[in-house]
């Protein structure tokens, strides 16, 4: 059995696809917003690899063929963000101001957390992307020399805490208006905050869609600079 | 055949961000120069929406699948995971708050203002 997963083209990308699908079912049918499908996804596949004593490298053989379509995946968030150009216009200093703000303080809570901790360079790095959208803070975060996997569990507790507890935050911080919540929601949590900002309404979806592409864009042109910080 | 047409466009933009980031020294994901050469062609006119749209979207939807390897990728790094656990659930947790709310705020406030001018501007 393990010779035959570690050289299935198929075994991985399989047990991803149905894990996923069945996430997605089993979210839909419990109501809690921690009934995250994205939750219950990564948990039951890691489950399942530790449980059947399946090694990372035999699943990621054939599952990486699922990964591969990041790439081209990242470049067509383009054509949302093409679609949003108008909106962009309309609110230059809000979308400017909202989402400067958010790579600031991002990267100010990193560098607090990181000298408190006491931290490496590599791991100050591989926290530093964790408010961007995983196809662009992963790559990025091995760029700069950290560890993609721990950035990608760092993106993830982000994205789903923000995905549920976004709407809150911003009562609680008394963002009432619609765009700046949108902004906010793509700013601080990324995609999974924009599937939470699509529920909201469309206007939140596409602020959010927008600033998830312009905060990612932002926080590569700054961070060969952040990165020299720790 | 239209699918097909679509995915070749968009591989297309793919292999030339990946030999940009060949050619340009710097910490850039090639992902990023695609994102940027997808919406400059866009922009100019080279390649129109429905062009890529069918395929597009259906990348954008299935974004969240796309994310389930690589973050399992965790259970090889268990060790250096659990080094890590208390900054990530702070940073998760705690930064994402302050992250959202102070950015929603400055959005708000400078869009207020924003608002403001163009009632006076009309």
């Amino acid at each position: 059995m393990p010779d035959y997963i570690a050289q299935s083209a198929y075994f991985g990308a399989a047990l991803t696809l149905a894990v996923y699908l069945f996430s997605h079912w089993l979210s839909a049918r419990l109501h809690t917003p921690l009934a995250n499908p994205m939750l219950i996804c990564l948990g039951l596949v890691i489950l399942l690899l530790l449980v059947l004593d399946i090694d990372y490298d035999a699943y990621n053989q054939s599952a990486h063929y699922i990964t591969y379509l990041l790439t081209p995946a990242t470049a067509c968030l383009a054509l949302p963000l093409y679609r949003q150009i108008q909106k962009l216009r309309q609110h230059p200093l809000a979308i400017a101001a909202g989402i400067l703000t958010g790579v600031a303080v991002n990267a100010l809570t990193v560098l607090a957390v990181a000298l408190a901790f006491r931290l490496s360079h590599a791991d100050f790095v591989t926290l530093l992307p964790k408010s961007v959208t995983g196809a662009v803070g992963m790559p990025l975060a091995e760029e700069l020399g950290g560890a993609g996997g721990i950035t990608m569990a760092v993106i993830s507790v982000t994205g789903i805490f923000g995905n549920i507890a976004a709407p809150r935050i911003l009562r609680l911080f008394g963002v009432t208006d619609r765009v700046a919540q949108g902004l906010a929601m793509g700013c601080g949590s990324h995609a999974f905050g924009t599937v939470r900002a699509l529920e909201v309404g469309e206007v939140e979806g596409a602020m959010s869609s927008l600033s998830l592409v312009i905060t990612a864009l932002l926080t590569v042109a700054a961070a060969p600079l952040l990165g020299r910080l720790i | 055949m239209k699918i097909l047409r679509q995915a070749a466009i968009i591989a297309a933009v793919c292999a030339v961000a990946e030999l940009i980031r060949y050619l340009v020294p710097l910490p850039i994901p090639a992902s990023v120069y695609g994102l940027i050469l997808m919406l400059l062609a866009l922009l100019t006119g080279l390649i129109r929406p429905e062009q890529i749209e069918t395929a597009a979207d259906f990348l954008i939807a299935i974004l969240p699948l796309l994310f389930v390897a690589p973050t399992v990728a965790l259970v090889a790094r268990l060790e250096r995971l659990a080094s890590l656990v208390v900054p990530i659930l702070l940073l998760g947790i705690a930064g994402t708050t302050l992250v959202i709310g102070l950015s929603g705020r400055a959005a708000q406030a400078v869009g207020r203002h924003e608002k403001h001018t163009e009632d006076r501007d009309a």
